[in-house]
C-alpha cells in the first residue's frame, strides 16, 4: 500500500506501445483487477492493489475537475476518453491515454468500470500538460477544493468550447 | 491464488511473497477476494490442478459472454504467472477489441464518426479487425455527408420547383388576361363592322337621292361612291382582323392548356421530391 507521504519524484516511466494497461474497479472505484502492464508501470504486486481505490495512482499534477467529468460521464453510462498523468508507487509518474467504459450486466445496470490506457502522443502529452497546469493553478486560486474543481471544470468547458465542439469530440481532434 | 468473479470461494495457491495476507482486506461482492492462504502442504501437481480448474472456470465465463472474470493472484509466482497473465492477456484483448468496436460503432449510429477505434495496443487479427472497422465508418461518414449534398439539392430543387408553379400561375393570369382583350378587341370590331355596314347603307341612300336629283347631284354621287368604297374596305380590314383574333384566341388556349400540364409536372415532380426528402430524412441516425 502506498504510504500516505509519497512526493513525486517528476521521473517519468514508459511502457510499450503495443501494450494496454488494463483495469476494472468495482462501482465504488475499487480496483478489481489490474494486468502485469498495469503491475509493471505502477510498481505494485496485484496483492496490494486488489481492493485498494483506483485513486491510488492519482497524481498531484492532475486536476480534480478531470476526474469530476470522468465520474459524470461514467455516472451518464457513456465512455470517456482522458489523458492521464499517473503516479507509481515510488513517485514517478507515467503518462496514459486513458478509455474508461462502464461495464454492464444483461439488464444494462452498471457492475463496475473498465479502464484501457495507451501509449499516448508525446505532443499531447506535452498539450495536456499545459491544460492540466491552468486548470490546477485555477483550482489552486479558491479557498475550498469544491468551488476550485467547479471552477476549473467551467475553464475546460470554455477552452474546449471555444474550439466549438464537446470534449468527447475535443479529445479526438488533438 | 487465482479467484474469479464468478466463484467467489477463495482459492489459493502460493506466492513466493506474500504481501496481501500482511494486509488484511474488506470482502467485496461480487468479487473474489484473492486472500492468499499459505499452502505449503500442496503439492506441485495439486496446485497445477487448481490452476486448471480457474482457467476452465474463467474460460467457461468468458465463453458465456462474461468478459469479467480474470486470474488473480498469480503475479508472484514463477510458475503460474506466466499462464494467468496470458489468459488475463487474451480475456483483456478480447474486452478491449469488444468495447471499442461497440463504441465506434454506437458512435457511428449517432452520427458521431469522429469516434474511431483505438488501434494502439491492439495486435493481430485484432488489430487487423479494427482497421476494418474505421474503414466503415470512414465510409459511413462519407455516405452521411453525400446524403447531406442530396437532402441539400433536393430542398433547392423543391425551391426551383415551388418557384416554377408560382411562375406557371401567373402565367396562366396573362394568357386569360391576353383572352379577355383579344374578346374585347372582337367586340370592338364587331362595332366597326356594323359601322361599316351602315355607312355603306347610307352611302347607297345617298346615291338614290343624287340620281333623282339629276346634274345637281352627279357631285355628290361620286361622294357617295368613295364612302362606299371606304366602308367596303373597312369591312374588309375588320374581317382581316376578326380572323386574326380567331386564330390567336386558339392560340392562347393552347399556351394556357401547356402551361397548366407544366405546372401539374412541375408539381408532381414536387411529390416525388418530397418522397425523396422525407427517405432521406429517415437517414437521419446516420448524420
Amino acid at each position: 500500500m502506498r504510504l500516505p507521504d509519497v512526493t513525486p519524484t517528476q521521473i517519468e516511466r514508459f511502457f510499450p506501445e503495443d501494450e494496454v494497461i488494463v483495469s476494472k474497479t468495482d462501482l465504488k472505484g475499487r480496483i478489481t483487477y489490474a494486468n502485469h502492464v498495469f503491475l509493471q508501470i505502477a510498481g505494485y504486486r496485484e496483492a496490494e492493489i486488489l481492493g485498494q481505490p483506483h485513486s491510488i495512482i492519482r497524481h498531484p499534477d492532475m486536476p480534480r475537475c478531470v476526474f469530476k467529468l470522468l465520474w459524470d460521464t461514467l455516472e451518464a453510462k457513456q465512455e470517456i476518453f482522458a489523458y492521464v498523468k499517473n503516479m507509481a508507487k515510488n513517485g514517478d509518474h507515467y503518462w496514459v491515454f486513458a478509455h474508461v467504459t462502464p461495464t454492464f450486466d444483461e439488464r444494462g445496470a452498471v457492475t463496475g468500470y473498465h479502464s484501457s490506457r495507451r501509449v499516448p502522443e508525446r505532443k499531447h502529452v506535452g498539450l495536456f500538460a499545459d491544460i492540466y497546469r491552468q486548470l490546477l493553478s485555477e483550482e489552486r486560486r479558491h479557498m475550498d477544493w469544491r468551488s476550485g474543481m467547479e471552477a476549473a471544470g467551467r475553464t475546460l468547458s470554455e477552452m474546449i468550447r471555444a474550439k466549438g465542439m464537446e470534449y468527447e469530440e475535443f479529445i479526438f481532434s488533438v | 491464488m487465482p479467484a474469479i468473479t464468478q466463484s467467489p470461494q477463495e482459492r489459493a495457491l502460493p506466492h513466493s511473497d506474500d504481501v496481501s495476507s500482511t494486509s488484511p482486506r474488506e470482502p467485496r461482492a461480487g468479487f473474489a477476494e484473492a486472500i492468499p492462504q499459505p499452502e505449503h502442504l500442496k503439492s506441485e501437481a495439486e496446485l497445477y490442478r487448481e490452476m486448471l480448474r480457474q482457467i476452465a472456470d474463467v474460460a467457461s465465463a468468458a465463453a458465456q459472454g462474461n468478459l469479467e472474470a480474470r486470474l488473480l493472484g498469480c503475479d508472484d509466482s514463477e510458475k503460474l504467472g506466466g499462464i494467468a497473465r496470458s489468459v488475463n492477456h487474451l480475456l483483456d484483448m478480447t474486452d478491449a477489441f469488444l468495447r471499442e468496436a461497440g463504441a465506434a460503432l454506437e458512435h457511428a449510429s449517432h452520427g458521431k464518426f469522429f469516434r474511431r477505434v483505438l488501434l494502439r495496443g491492439m495486435r493481430g487479427t485484432f488489430r487487423h479487425k479494427c482497421q476494418l472497422i474505421n474503414e466503415a465508418t470512414e465510409k459511413l461518414a462519407s455516405n452521411a455527408a453525400s446524403m447531406k449534398e442530396v437532402e441539400r439539392l433536393i430542398s433547392d430543387s423543391a425551391s426551383i420547383a415551388q418557384g416554377a408553379v408560382r411562375e406557371a400561375s401567373d402565367a396562366i393570369g396573362v394568357v386569360n388576361r391576353l383572352g379577355h382583350a383579344s374578346e374585347r378587341i372582337a367586340h370592338v370590331v364587331k362595332s366597326i363592322s356594323q359601322l361599316a355596314w351602315q355607312t355603306k347603307l347610307l352611302a347607297f341612300n345617298a346615291q338614290i337621292e343624287a340620281i333623282r336629283a339629276g346634274q345637281a347631284g352627279r357631285g355628290f354621287d361620286v361622294v357617295a361612291q368613295e364612302v362606299k368604297e371606304l366602308a367596303q374596305q373597312t369591312t374588309t380590314a375588320t374581317e382581316s382582323i376578326s380572323t386574326e383574333i380567331i386564330a390567336m384566341h386558339a392560340e392562347v388556349e393552347r399556351t394556357a392548356l401547356a402551361i397548366a400540364t407544366m405546372s401539374k409536372t412541375v408539381t408532381q415532380m414536387q411529390e416525388i421530391s418530397a418522397t425523396i426528402e422525407r427517405s432521406v430524412l429517415n437517414q437521419d441516425g446516420v448524420r
